[in-house]
């Protein structure tokens, strides 16, 4: 197995991985940051039309939503575990954990496009001119619409990238090129995975709960 | 010290699924008005978690935490600016939908 070794411009191998994780919470913090902008429109078309959203609440599946926070919560305990293993030399098992932390990601995107494919088929899509609009006329419903797309496509789009950033780790711990003595790269693609999930947390109340009890 | 933190991500787990079936069930009893500022209360629970316990934040150099703080930081005057806007506006918010 080849030597683990810095990149030339590193002095040591911890030193790179010091750099790394610095980079990763900047990175972590402009997204968050780019979420909380969606979020703070959010909140300010709620509290201009709290009819409308939740009227729209009503559309989206309780039942979907719960199932998905589920599977994203899971998936953190296996991302995280699997780190654990890495960090411990038990590479197989560690294989095992991030493989299935991406395959819960893929299993996210398919509960999430068979509820894309349900409002479409009920004419829940941009630009309000379907009869479901007609049907439901409460004002600033269409903005309600237009910002579960934007938010929780934003979210999915999210989910595939990590989960094309894992399964590029299970690649290489089977390579050999991410191991015990240099197991920073997992530990940031999990820490992008955890910060995933812990925006769905707050996804998931906004649109699936308001109007819920009426 | 690695079977303790083992056992600390079996309990986080546990303790988010708890407070995911409390908002669940919370959401189909409550009212909107309060239900929803209780269950985004549940949330920030469950992402405070998320943060200490899988992330590890305290285990990060000061540096790589202060970038938290200058998130958070900003997302609170995004926050208080908001208000000041819904709040103070000529014409409320409220008002656009009559």
């Amino acid at each position: 197995m080849a030597e683990v070794r810095p990149a030339s411009h590193f002095a040591s191998l911890e030193q790179q991985a010091t750099a790394a994780r610095l980079g990763m919470w900047v990175f972590m913090g402009s997204e968050t940051l780019l979420f909380a902008a969606l979020f703070g429109l959010y909140v300010a078309y709620r509290v201009a039309y709290p009819d409308a959203f939740d009227a729209g609440a009503r559309e989206t599946s309780h039942a979907l939503g719960a199932v998905n926070t589920a599977v994203l919560l899971t998936s953190s305990l296996c991302a995280a575990l699997g780190v654990d293993a890495l960090e411990r030399g038990r590479r197989w098992l560690s294989t095992f954990l991030v493989g299935a932390t991406a395959v819960l990601g893929v299993v996210f995107l398919v509960v999430k496009g068979l509820e894309y494919a349900e409002h479409i088929r009920h004419g829940m899509v941009l630009g309000g001119h379907t009869a479901f609009f007609a049907e439901h006329a409460v004002r600033g419903l269409p903005l309600f619409v237009a910002l579960y797309y934007a938010m929780t496509g934003l979210h999915a789009a999210h989910v595939a990238v990590g989960i094309a950033v894992l399964s590029f780790m299970v690649v290489e711990i089977l390579r050999g090129r991410v191991r015990e003595e240099r197991s920073h790269p997992l530990e940031l693609g999990v820490l992008y995975w955890h910060l995933v999930d812990a925006i769905w947390v707050f996804l998931w109340p906004m649109f699936y709960f308001s109007g819920v009890s009426r | 010290m690695t079977d303790r933190r083992r056992a600390s991500y079996w309990i986080t787990w546990f303790a988010l699924l708890l407070l995911a079936a409390a908002s669940f069930v919370l959401s189909t009893v409550a009212p909107p008005s309060w239900g929803m500022a209780v269950a985004m209360g549940v949330a920030l629970c469950k992402a405070l978690l998320i943060v200490f316990f899988f992330m590890h934040i305290a285990r990060y150099a000061v540096s790589a935490r202060l970038t938290l703080v200058v998130a958070v930081t900003l997302i609170g005057l995004l926050g208080a600016f908001m208000a000041a806007d819904l709040f103070t506006r000529q014409t409320p918010t409220h008002a656009l939908r009559r």
